[in-house]
C-alpha cells in the first residue's frame, strides 16, 4: 500500500465495520459513538464505511429477467407440494424460459445457448415492432373514426412522433440529490414548480433536505423541515394539490418492525393476533404535514381518521407516489388514506379511504360512509372534473389485489360521496381506475385488470383493459392492436390526456419501457414514449394552451432508498 | 393465531415484503399464479444481489431464473413463510457460490476468486480511456474478495441483513459471520481507496506508454 490510509484504533477496528442497526446493542452502540466523538482517525474509518455501503446501494443494477414465464407455470407444472420426487425435476425443468434441448448440455453451452436464443428473440422483436410501427401509422391517419392524431409513428430505426421525435435518452432534471424517499413531484397545475425531499441513507433515515424548484428543476430552494422531532423513513410521499401549487402534503411512514421505538403504540393497540407491522395509517407510524404556502411552513395533517395520504392502497405502501394523490373536482379536493395491518399471516385492510375536502386540504371529511358501510374494500376511485360524481372500485376479499378470490365492483355516487349505488361488478378483478369526462356526456370508464398473471393465460401483453362507455354499467376489452409482441404490461391506466386517449405502461423484451396511448373509439394502441429505461412509475399529463405534455417520474426500483434516475418530459 | 417461529428471531419484515406472506403461502401450496406474483416482487433485489455476486449481468440472470426455479420446486420444504425472503437469499446465494465454484475450475467467468496480489490484474480490464468511477470500483473492489466474504458483505450492505440473519440463513455461527463481515468491510475498504489513490496515475501512466 503506496499512500497512508486513516487507520482504526485496534481495539476499535472491529466495531467500526459494525453498521447494521441489530448487530450493536444500544450500550455498546453508546460506547462506541462517545469514542467516535473524541477519535478524528476512527471517525475517518467509520465515515469510509459508510461512503463505501452508499457506494455498493448505488452500483447500478442492469436489468433483470424481463418477466416470469407465467404461461410455463400454467401450462404443465403441478403444484409443488403434489410433486412426486421423480416428477419434480422434470416440473422444474419446465419453468425454463428457455426449454432445454439435451440432458447433458454444460451449463456453459446452456447460458450460451439461452444468449444466443435471447438474442435471436431480441432481434427478431425489433423487427416485429419496426413493422409493426409502420402498420401503425397507417391505421392512425386511415379511415377509422379516431380524433386527429396528435402524432403517427413513422417507420424509421427509431420509432418517432412526427410532431417532435421521441426521446431516445430521458434526460434526469434532478440528479442532485440522492437517497430519495419520494418521487420528485410535479405540481399539476404547473409543472415548472417541483418538489422534492431526500433522506438520510441509513436504515433510520431523517429527511435531511426538502425543496422545491419554481423553473422546472434549475434552480432549487431549500425549505424548512416540519418542526419537532421527525420519525424515521422508509417510504415518503409528497402530493401536491392541483389546485394549488402552494398545498403540499409531506407524508413520512415507518414500519414498525424496522422501527418498533416508533411504531409500539400501533402494535399495542391491536388486540388479537400479533400484528407484525402496521403498514401505515396507525400513528405514529406515519406522520403528515401540510403546507399551504410553498412549504415554508408545516403544521400537522388533520384528517378525519387513521390513514395516510398516498398509501390508499396495499400495492402503493410500496409505491405511494402518484402525481395525483390529490385528485380535484371543480374547488373540491379529494385523497384516499390507506390503512393495513398485517396480523399473522392475514392482512386487514379496508382498503382506502375516500375523504374530500372543501378548503384547500385544511379540513377533511370521509367522503365514502355508505360505501364502507357495505362491506366492501375501496381500492381505487376517481372523481368527474367537474359537477359532483365519484366511481369507485372496490373489492371483496380479504384486502384490495387479493387476487385470487375477490371480485371487483363499481360503484358511483352522484352527490360528492354522501350516497353511492353499486353500477356493475366487472369480468374479472379490476383496479386501476381511469375517468375520462368529455363535456357533458357519459364519461368513458378504464380500468386494469388487476393481475395480468391471474388467469395464467394471459401472453406476456397482459389482459387488454377493461373500457366502459356506457358509464360502467357493461365492460369490455379495450384493444391490444398495437401492443408489441414481446412487451408485457407494466401498469395502467396511468393518465389520461386531453381527447380522452389513455396511457399504459409495456416492459419490451430488451428491458425499456414504452408508454403507449389508446385514443377513444381507435382500434389500436399508439407509442407516445419510448426508451424508458427504467420503470415509468409515475407519469402526468398537463395541458397548456390546448396542448398536452407529458412528462414521466421514474425511479430505479420500488425498493428504497429511492434513486431518481430519469425525468424528464416529452411535448 | 399468529405462526409459531420457535426460536428464530421475530424477521423484521418490510411493509410490503409482509404483504407477501398470503402469496408465499399459496404459492407453497402449488398456486402458481401466487407465485408469479412472488416473482415479480422478489426478482428485482435477488438479481440486483446476484449481479453483484458473480459480477456479470448475463450470469446473474441465469441464476435468478434457477434461483427461482429452485424455489419453486422446494417450496412446500419452507417451514415458516415469515422466513421466505432469508431463505429465497440462501438460495440465491448458493447458487452463486456453485457458480463461483465452477467458475474457478473451468475459468469461465467475468472473474474468479481473486486469490491474486494486490497488483489487481483486473484492472487490465478497465478501458485506460475510460474514467474508473464509482461503481467500476466497487465492481473491482469486491472482486478482490473471496466468494464467502462478498456474499456476507453483499447480505449486509445491499440486501439488508443483520449478522443473526445471516447466520441462521447460510448455516453459520454468528460469530463466524461477524468475522467474516468485519474482514470483508475491511479488505474492501483498502481495496476500494487504493483504486480511488491509484486510478488517476494509472490512466496517466497508460496514456504515456501508448504513445
Amino acid at each position: 500500500m503506496s499512500h497512508p490510509l486513516p487507520k482504526a484504533c485496534p481495539e476499535w477496528a472491529d466495531v467500526l465495520t459494525t453498521l447494521h442497526p441489530d448487530d450493536l446493542s444500544p450500550a455498546r452502540r453508546a460506547e462506541l459513538e462517545a469514542h467516535l466523538a473524541t477519535c478524528p482517525s476512527c471517525s475517518a474509518v467509520r465515515a469510509d464505511y459508510e461512503r463505501l455501503e452508499r457506494a455498493i446501494q448505488q452500483m447500478p443494477t442492469s436489468r433483470p429477467l424481463p418477466a416470469f414465464p407465467a404461461h410455463l407455470l400454467a401450462a404443465g407444472s403441478a403444484p409443488p407440494s403434489k410433486r412426486s420426487a421423480t416428477n419434480g425435476s422434470l416440473a422444474s425443468d419446465s419453468l425454463r424460459l428457455i426449454p432445454q434441448k439435451g440432458t447433458l448440455m454444460t451449463p456453459q453451452r446452456r447460458r450460451r445457448g439461452v444468449a444466443a436464443a435471447l438474442a435471436i428473440a431480441a432481434v427478431v422483436a425489433l423487427f416485429a415492432f419496426l413493422f409493426r410501427g409502420f402498420t401503425l401509422s397507417h391505421t392512425a391517419s386511415g379511415p377509422l373514426k379516431t380524433p386527429t392524431p396528435r402524432s403517427e409513428i413513422t417507420p424509421t430505426a427509431q420509432a418517432t412522433f412526427s410532431s417532435t421525435p421521441l426521446p431516445s435518452q430521458w434526460v434526469a432534471m434532478t440528479t442532485a440529490l440522492e437517497n430519495q424517499p419520494a418521487l420528485p413531484m410535479l405540481a399539476p397545475s404547473n409543472p415548472n414548480i417541483i418538489y422534492e425531499a431526500a433522506a438520510d441513507p441509513a436504515d433510520s433515515g431523517k429527511v435531511t433536505v426538502l425543496r422545491r424548484s419554481d423553473d422546472g428543476g434549475q434552480t432549487w430552494h431549500n425549505l424548512s423541515l416540519p418542526a419537532g422531532k421527525l420519525p424515521p423513513v422508509d417510504v415518503a410521499s409528497i402530493a401536491v394539490s392541483p389546485l394549488n401549487p402552494a398545498v403540499v402534503v409531506l407524508s413520512l411512514s415507518t414500519f414498525s418492525g424496522n422501527h418498533p421505538d416508533v411504531c409500539k403504540p400501533a402494535l399495542a393497540q391491536s388486540g388479537g393476533g400479533s400484528p407484525l407491522i402496521a403498514l401505515s395509517g396507525s400513528p405514529p407510524c406515519t406522520q403528515q404535514y401540510l403546507s399551504t404556502n410553498s412549504g415554508k411552513g408545516w403544521s400537522l395533517l388533520h384528517l378525519p381518521g387513521n390513514g395516510a395520504v398516498g398509501a390508499p392502497q396495499l400495492n402503493q405502501v410500496v409505491l405511494p407516489n402518484s402525481s395525483d394523490l390529490f385528485r380535484a373536482q371543480g374547488q373540491r379536493l379529494y385523497a384516499m388514506l390507506g390503512t393495513a395491518v398485517i396480523s399473522g399471516n392475514a392482512i386487514s385492510s379496508s382498503g382506502g379511504r375516500i375523504v374530500s375536502s372543501d378548503d384547500g386540504g385544511k379540513t377533511w371529511q370521509y367522503a365514502d360512509a355508505a360505501l364502507t358501510a357495505s362491506g366492501q374494500n375501496i381500492c381505487d376511485y376517481r372523481p368527474t372534473l367537474t359537477g359532483s360524481t365519484l366511481f369507485a372500485i372496490t373489492q371483496t376479499g380479504s384486502f384490495c389485489y387479493d387476487f385470487l378470490t375477490s371480485t371487483s365492483h363499481l360503484w358511483r355516487s352522484d352527490d360528492g360521496g354522501a350516497s353511492w349505488r353499486q353500477v356493475s361488478q366487472f369480468p374479472a378483478l379490476a383496479s386501476n381506475l381511469a375517468v375520462v369526462s368529455q363535456g357533458a356526456s357519459v364519461p368513458l370508464l378504464y380500468a386494469l385488470p388487476a393481475n395480468p398473471y391471474n388467469n395464467g393465460s394471459s401472453a406476456g401483453k397482459g389482459l387488454p383493459l377493461f373500457v366502459s362507455s356506457d358509464g360502467g354499467k357493461t365492460w369490455n376489452n379495450a384493444s391490444i392492436q398495437g401492443i408489441p409482441d414481446d412487451a408485457t404490461q407494466e401498469q395502467g391506466p396511468l393518465a389520461t390526456f386531453s381527447d380522452g386517449s389513455v396511457i399504459a405502461e409495456w416492459r419490451r423484451s430488451n428491458g425499456t419501457d414504452i408508454l403507449l396511448s389508446l385514443s377513444p373509439g381507435a382500434s389500436s394502441w399508439r407509442l407516445v414514449a419510448d426508451h424508458l429505461t427504467i420503470g415509468a412509475g409515475n407519469v402526468l399529463v398537463t395541458t397548456h394552451q390546448g396542448a398536452d405534455t407529458l412528462w414521466v417520474i421514474g425511479q430505479s426500483s420500488y425498493q428504497g432508498p429511492y434513486t431518481v434516475s430519469e425525468f424528464g418530459q416529452n411535448k | 393465531m399468529p405462526q409459531t417461529v420457535g426460536d428464530l428471531p421475530s424477521y423484521p419484515l418490510p411493509g410490503a415484503d409482509a404483504a407477501m406472506l398470503v402469496y408465499v403461502e399459496r404459492a407453497r401450496g402449488g398456486d402458481g399464479a401466487a407465485f408469479a406474483t412472488l416473482f415479480e416482487y422478489y426478482h428485482l433485489r435477488i438479481f440486483r444481489y446476484l449481479e453483484r455476486a458473480v459480477g456479470s449481468p448475463e450470469v446473474a440472470r441465469d441464476l435468478t431464473q434457477d434461483t427461482f426455479i429452485a424455489a419453486w420446486s422446494s417450496l412446500p420444504d419452507l417451514q415458516d413463510e415469515r422466513r421466505f425472503t432469508p431463505w429465497l437469499y440462501r438460495i440465491a446465494t448458493n447458487k452463486a457460490r456453485m457458480h463461483l465454484r465452477r467458475a474457478r475450475l473451468i475459468r469461465w467467468l467475468p472473474w474468479g476468486e481473486a486469490d491474486h496480489a494486490r497488483a489487481a490484474p483486473s484492472l487490465a480490464l478497465v478501458d485506460p480511456q475510460e474514467q474508473v468511477g464509482q461503481s467500476e470500483r466497487v465492481r473491482l473492489a469486491l472482486a478482490e474478495l473471496s466468494a464467502n466474504a462478498r456474499t456476507c458483505l453483499l447480505l449486509q450492505a445491499d440486501a439488508g441483513f443483520s449478522q443473526r440473519e445471516i447466520a441462521l440463513m447460510l448455516g453459520m455461527n454468528e460469530k463466524t459471520v461477524s468475522s467474516a463481515l468485519s474482514r470483508a468491510r475491511q479488505r474492501f475498504r483498502e481495496a476500494y481507496l487504493r483504486l480511488e489513490h491509484d486510478a488517476p496515475a494509472l490512466k496517466k501512466a497508460r496514456r504515456g506508454g501508448e504513445r
